[in-house]
């Protein structure tokens, strides 16, 4: 390192007297054996002492016992060892006992004619910078513990979810098969509608519970979990189709299905991926125009596409069209909870696959691609 | 793991006499840097780390055995048998004179003599015994301790900066001295400063040197006398030197009253 040329000659020589003196930072000088020579004024206002009451002191006798001792023990054979130290924060303790947080750095200075050095002590206020940190560390801490209770919360809320869905199961499972044994005994029309409502509205409600568990079961980190096999897809779309087509009398399905190979893939979610964009599209769709369901196989590739027409989804929707309950805040619910697509999208990406949607004027379009591993 | 790898301890020098150097609170082996040339031509010489300085295994420090000294000195025995060291000449500094003592306790049969720079047995004053301290100060000194916006909490940051004037000083030495883990830092000072081993002067039945400082705060004159008067064979230097380290200040006086106590 090449030593900076000196500029003494350019400064009046007491300005650096001046300098010495003046200065918003404590200068002090202690000679070889650590006793202080000369020390400015900052210092002595800080020490409440007059400097001239200072000069033979030794430099850790101006601090708190915890700093001192630290001094002692590190700081001194640091500066014999490696001539430096810096940037160490200690505790300066005043004539009234008051005690100043202040950062230190010392050098030794370069042998003298009698072979001594000299040490250079400059010291700065620390106050602040240490407030400041300590309400940072506070201001973490309480961070820290309000995110703790926020993700207790969060895991009993989803617990609650879970189990609640679960029991809500059983007595639904109860009227559903009370309304399958009435549908038997031959009633009349209008209370055949009627039934026809009541299988309906325990279809819905089944569907929902199932989402809130699945939603659950996502959030609590399970994700969602498939039973995958080789299967013949066509029979299990065909039977979606059919239950939704004996639910919803007066909507029409049109299929297109042309899957000649077994797929590889957990029938029951696909089947339920294919329920909720049929629902959705029930939902959304034109009421007096069919919805359309083509499925079909190409070597690895399946895909399944679910189109209906009618208005286009808003943009302001598009981004957050698989986020749950995040749909129809501009429109009244139709959908209930709005986890549907949601899960649709999960099952997807379970299976390795994509969930994808176009919509315009023309038609909105689902469209579910997975592609077999080999 | 060996008390040998876990501490760091290395063997130098060309004679077959053993020094053995235990560095004290606050530093690691490094700090004999100035004492140990002098005696490498005759003895065969012994430096250490203890567990949580210098380049010491870190992960080796357990509270259980370190919060007592005689954890330390258990590390200086181990080092002794496996190293097979036989009539050490134990040299201490600081808290390290007194694991030296507790080390020479423990294994009677490995030691041949004691010097100790800068020893203490007990740090507050209790009737009338001047430890140096008094028990309000190592009270405050304990919460010092415990906030952790003191020094103490801070390792040392490396910092490169050249020095020409100490060309003797690697630079990359220079990053590594005193290297202490500052959790451990904590500890070592609570054994340290709450320490008494007052009761174990009298059983020392080996030839002592005690190299006393002028104007030592941690370790004051009277501290010395009173080792002095409680070691039966044992002799007391005052020195020059002031403050704690007199091998870092004073190496040649501390040099030259080792020769002295040895020759």
């Amino acid at each position: 390192m090449t030593p900076y040329p000196s500029l003494n000659n350019d400064v009046p020589e007491n300005d650096c007297d001046q300098f010495f003196e003046e200065s918003l930072s404590g200068f002090l000088i202690a000679d070889d054996k650590n006793k202080i020579i000369r020390c400015n004024k900052r210092v002595a206002v800080w020490l409440e002492r007059s400097p001239e009451d200072l000069k033979g002191k030794k430099f850790s006798d101006l601090l708190s016992i915890g700093s001192k001792i630290y001094y002692e023990t590190h700081l001194a054979p640091l500066l014999k060892m490696q001539g430096f130290f810096g940037e160490i924060l200690v505790e300066l303790s005043s004539a009234s006992g008051k005690k100043l947080k202040i950062f230190v750095n010392a050098t030794e200075s370069s042998a003298k004619e009698n072979g001594l050095r000299s040490i250079y002590y400059t010291l700065v206020e620390a106050a602040d910078r240490v407030q400041f940190e300590q309400n940072l560390q506070y201001a973490k801490r309480v961070a820290e513990k309000e995110l703790l209770a926020e993700r207790e919360n969060l895991l009993l809320r989803e617990q609650l979810i879970a189990v609640l869905g679960h029991d809500l199961r059983n007595p639904l499972g109860a009227l559903s098969m009370s309304v399958e044994y009435l549908g038997r005994s031959l009633p009349d029309e209008k209370q055949k509608n009627l039934l026809g409502v009541m299988k309906r509205s325990c279809y819905r409600m089944n569907e929902l519970i199932g989402h809130v568990m699945d939603f659950a079961r996502t959030r609590l980190g399970d994700g969602i979990v498939l039973s995958p096999r080789e299967v013949e897809l066509e029979p299990v779309l065909q039977h979606v189709v059919e239950e939704l087509e004996f639910l919803f009398p007066d909507r029409q399905i049109s299929t297109a299905f042309s899957l000649p190979e077994p797929v590889y893939c957990d029938p029951d979610r696909i089947g339920q991926l294919v329920s909720n964009l049929l629902a959705n599209a029930f939902t959304h769709g034109n009421p007096n125009s069919p919805v359309w369901i083509s499925a079909g196989s190409h070597s690895n590739t399946t895909q399944i596409s679910v189109v209906n027409d009618g208005e286009p989804i808003p943009e302001s929707l598009q981004n957050i069209l698989f986020t749950p309950f995040k749909r129809e805040s501009n429109r009244p619910s139709k959908n209930g909870l709005g986890l549907g697509l949601y899960i649709a999208d999960q099952i997807a990406l379970a299976h390795g696959g994509t969930l994808t949607f176009t919509s315009d004027e023309v038609e909105t379009r689902f469209t579910f691609t997975m592609t077999a591993e080999k | 793991m060996s008390a040998v790898k876990r501490n760091n301890a290395s063997i130098k020098g060309k004679g077959t006499q053993v020094m053995l150097f235990a560095h004290g609170f606050g530093c690691d082996q490094n700090m004999w840097r100035y004492v140990t040339p002098a005696f490498e031509a005759d003895y065969k010489i012994v430096l250490l780390d203890h567990v949580g300085a210098g380049n010491s295994d870190h992960t080796a420090y357990c509270p259980e055995k370190y919060s007592q000294l005689e954890g330390y000195a258990a590390d200086i025995v181990g080092i002794c048998e496996e190293m097979n060291l036989e009539e050490v000449i134990f040299v201490g500094h600081s808290v390290s004179s007194v694991i030296g003592i507790i080390a020479y306790l423990q294994a009677p049969h490995l030691f041949k003599s004691l010097i100790m720079v800068g020893p203490s047995p007990s740090y507050i004053n209790e009737g009338e015994y001047v430890g140096g301290f008094t028990q309000e100060q190592i009270t405050e000194l304990l919460e010092s301790l415990d906030n952790n916006h003191l020094g103490w909490s801070v390792a040392m940051a490396p910092v490169i900066m050249a020095n020409p004037e100490r060309g003797e000083l690697a630079e990359e030495l220079a990053n590594s001295f005193c290297r202490t883990n500052p959790e451990i830092a904590k500890q070592f000072a609570r054994t340290t400063f709450l320490s008494d081993s007052r009761d174990l002067l009298p059983r020392v039945k080996i030839p002592a040197l005690i190299l006393q400082c002028s104007e030592d705060v941690i370790a004051p004159e009277e501290v010395g006398v009173y080792m002095h008067q409680n070691i039966k064979d044992s002799q007391l230097v005052l020195m020059e030197a002031t403050g704690h380290c007199p091998n870092l200040s004073a190496p040649e006086e501390t040099v030259r009253a080792m020769k002295q106590f040895l020759a």
